[in-house]
């Protein structure tokens, strides 16, 4: 049994025993051609921009906006704080039920407070 | 001005003459050895002839990427060579995917394994079915004779890849022609 190189020598179309003329190789004609074909795509090809390559604009493009950035978020001031004093969130104006009243409202840190007031109590 | 003009355009144009001359000589001294290759690499003369042009035009579009040097130039020619291939051989194969009833999807057993010619259309079928790096490699080990470090050098990779492809492919060719194996390299 041969081996696979020997197989493929046996096989070569270009070996001893290839019967066609077309394997030989190029003929001049055809070697004239795809010079020539070769030239014509010289001439005709579009020149690529040298001195400002595209990812180079790219990575510009993205610095630009990140200094911008930058700049721009350290001129603004920084946000309002909200204040300390407790926000009102409803003043019972109304007596409730035994004649009770009570005031409540929520501090900045969410702290919801409820003052009920001593109906009985005498300066 | 007319004096102005002739000396914006003049550049580009030498430019061009050069790069027109420098492919010239490339193609003449390359041509006959890339028909070579490209033709133990396709089906048929037409195929190769299609490969050495299509390596030939993309070294026009982009003459600048050709570096310099009659090896270095070679390396490049036949780098890109069997990138085409591999590209045809990608498209090839997503049909045969699409299409199984085509030429990929027969068996490779001869009906009479006696016949030259059947046996010979074997192998290249065989050939053609390896992947295009590695039937470059078994081509240029086993067909023009080219050493291992030659191979590694040409295909810019290292010499253990190329024995790599070369032991690959000389098994699968192996098992697809039902031949004895080989890696007696």
């Amino acid at each position: 049994m041969k081996d696979v190189g020997q197989w493929l020598r046996d096989a070569d179309p270009l070996g001893p025993a290839s019967d066609n003329s077309d394997d030989a190789g190029l003929s001049p004609a055809e070697a004239h051609a795809i010079r020539r074909a070769m030239l014509t795509a010289l001439d005709t090809r579009t020149p690529a921009p040298q001195w400002w390559p595209h990812p180079l604009a790219i990575a510009a493009t993205v610095a630009l906006t990140l200094a911008t950035g930058v700049v721009v978020g350290r001129r603004l001031p920084p946000p309002r704080e909200p204040r300390d004093a407790p926000a009102m969130a409803h003043a019972g104006g109304a007596p409730l039920d035994g004649g009770l009243r009570q005031l409540q409202f929520a501090t900045p840190g969410g702290t919801r407070v409820i003052w009920v007031f001593n109906p009985d109590f005498q300066p | 001005m007319p004096g102005e003009a002739m000396a914006i355009v003049a550049p580009a144009t030498a430019a061009r003459r050069d790069d027109a001359e420098r492919l010239g000589t490339l193609f003449d001294a390359h041509h006959e050895r890339l028909f070579r290759l490209a033709r133990r690499l396709s089906q048929n003369a037409d195929d190769a002839r299609d490969l050495v042009q299509e390596t030939f035009l993309r070294a026009a579009r982009t003459p600048s990427s050709v570096p310099d040097g009659m090896p270095n130039e070679e390396a490049w020619l036949v780098r890109v060579l069997i990138n085409i291939c591999r590209d045809k051989w990608r498209m090839r194969a997503s049909h045969a995917r699409l299409d199984p009833r085509g030429d990929a999807g027969r068996p490779l057993r001869p009906a009479d394994p006696e016949a030259a010619f059947i046996a010979r259309s074997l192998v290249w079928r065989a050939l053609d079915a390896l992947p295009p790096r590695r039937r470059a490699v078994l081509v240029m080990y086993e067909l023009e004779g080219a050493t291992i470090s030659a191979i590694a050098s040409l295909l810019g990779v290292t010499p253990v890849t190329v024995r790599w492809h070369l032991s690959r492919g000389r098994r699968d060719m192996a098992k697809m022609i039902g031949s004895p194996g080989g890696d007696e390299s």
